[in-house]
Order: structure tokens, then sequence, then C-alpha cells
């Protein structure tokens, strides 16, 4: 999932400058999909997922002449950054409480979930899910880029500011929680 | 790029299709709203320099003016003299200044 070389050209591109807009399609093309997911894995629902979608390549667009490259880090690790960002403050506003933390919707979203499995889903798949749905923000994060996106615990560590010995430890806790649940499944 | 880990959520048939046309629509009016909002800041620097420019041609016009009234060494200079001067004297200064174009006879 993860691929430098393609994020370059594309940096390459807005660098020489010219038009945006068209650069945006491309980035829009081949980041869609695995940012939907990304987005979809933490907020669950679909029509939420869309929007912040569609809010992460605005934001980018309206701040790209922010990002600084290598200097900053890759291509994709600032839009997950993005992304990751929109999709946390998503879940604020579902709060009942601004006292509560995110991790207080563990219940909501395991609920919605269960109304949003495909009815094709894959039975390990779903039992998986499941099982990350219910696991705390940080842990989850670290488990979905890593697991499901293929990323390396350093690119991770751009997205979510944390050390990558604490993405580490997160993810550590992340697997033996999910497995206690899903013992069945090789992770 | 390795396979996309399988899903198991409910999605819409063609609905990532519609996303994609979705984002590139809002990052279209994203970038009308920035354009439009380019110009309206242009107009409004322009707007700014000209008065500035006015204001500063005003302030140098005013400034010109009262030096050739008032700060002129000439002025006091031509002042002190009148106030010191006989009569006859101060007539034919402001003979010299003023010219009459008709018969002085008449004044």
């Amino acid at each position: 999932m993860y691929n430098k070389e393609r994020n370059d050209s594309i940096v390459e591109m807005f660098r020489r400058g010219g038009d945006a807009v068209r650069v945006f399609d491309l980035l829009i093309e081949r980041y869609s999909e695995r940012l939907y997911w990304h987005i979809r894995r933490i907020v669950v629902q679909h029509e939420e997922a869309e929007d912040i979608l569609q809010d992460t390549f605005v934001a980018a667009y309206t701040s790209f002449d922010k990002f600084r490259g290598d200097n900053e880090g890759s291509l994709t690790a600032w839009l997950y950054r993005i992304a990751t960002n929109l999709s946390i403050r998503a879940l604020r506003r579902r709060r009942s409480s601004i006292f509560l933390s995110v991790d207080s919707l563990r219940n909501v979203l395991s609920a919605d979930f269960e109304s949003e499995i495909a009815p094709d889903g894959d039975e390990i798949a779903v039992k998986l899910q499941r099982a990350v749905v219910a696991l705390p923000i940080k842990q989850k994060l670290v488990f979905n880029m890593r697991y499901y996106d293929e990323m390396p615990f350093e690119a991770i560590s751009q997205v979510t500011g944390q050390s990558v010995s604490t993405l580490k430890t997160n993810y550590h806790y992340a697997v033996k929680r999910i497995k206690e649940q899903v013992t069945q499944i090789e992770l | 790029m390795s396979e996309m880990k399988k899903m198991p959520y409910r999605l819409p048939e063609g609905a990532m299709e519609e996303m994609k046309i979705r984002s590139r629509a809002a990052v279209r009016r994203a970038d009308a709203e920035r354009t439009a909002h380019r110009q309206e800041h242009r107009w409004m620097v322009s707007l700014a320099a000209a008065a500035v420019c006015l204001l500063v041609a005003i302030v140098g016009f005013m400034r010109f003016d009262g030096d050739a009234l008032s700060d002129s060494p000439y002025y006091d200079e031509l002042m002190s003299m009148m106030d010191d001067a006989p009569a006859e004297v101060i007539y034919e200064m402001t003979a010299d200044v003023v010219w009459y174009g008709g018969d002085t006879n008449q004044l």
C-alpha cells in the first residue's frame, strides 16, 4: 500500500507549478479508495466517511502550499494525517459530552458496525473488524495503518505525531486484544 | 503496491466512483472560491494603494502650497521690508508687482 516513489512524482508535479486542479484529479484517483477505507474504519458509517473524504481533499487543496515534501514527510502521511484529524473531529462531535473522550463512543461504533456489515461479508473479516472497531482510538489507528495499509511505523509516526516506540507498544496491545477476541485468525 | 485487504462493510454499488466525482467537484469549488478571494484581495490592495497615493499627493500639495506662502525666506524678507519701508516705496513695489493695464491717471 505504501509507495514513496509514486508520491514523489506527484509532489514534483506540484513543485513545477501548473494546473493544481488537474494534479488533484490525479491525487483523488490514486488516494480515494485507501483514504476512504482509512476513514471508514474510524467513523464506521458510509455517509460520514464520504463527507470526510471530500473534506480531506478540499483541506489538502487549500493548504497544499504548507506541504514541504520530504522535509515534513511524504504525501501519503500528510493526506492520512488530514483524514485522521477530520475523522477524529467527526467522532468528537458525536460525543454526548465534551468531557468524554472519543473512546466513550466504542459501544456506539460497535453498534453502527453491526448495521454496516455487508451481506456477503467474509466471516473472518467481520470478526476481525468487529474486534478492531472496539479498540481504543490510539490502538485502532496504529493497527489500521500497520495491518490494513501496511505503512511502516516511521510513516505512521508522521501521521499521528507519536514516537515509533509508542506506536509499537500500542500495536502490540491492539494485536493482543484482537487475538483475545479472534483467536482463530493468525495476524 | 499490495492488494487491498477486503473490508466487510456495506458499500453501495458505484459509490467509489461517485465519491471521486464528488471530491473532484469539491476541489473545483474550492479552487473557484480561492480564485475569487484572490481577485477580491487584489482589488482591495489596489484600492488601498490608490488611497495612499492620493493621500500622499494631497499632503505633498498642501506642504508645497504652505511653503510657497509662509515658509519661504523670500516671503519673510519681503514682509520685513514692507514693514520698514516708507509709503512711497511701498507704492513703487506694489506698482512693480501689480501691473495695471489701463491709464494710471484714472486711478
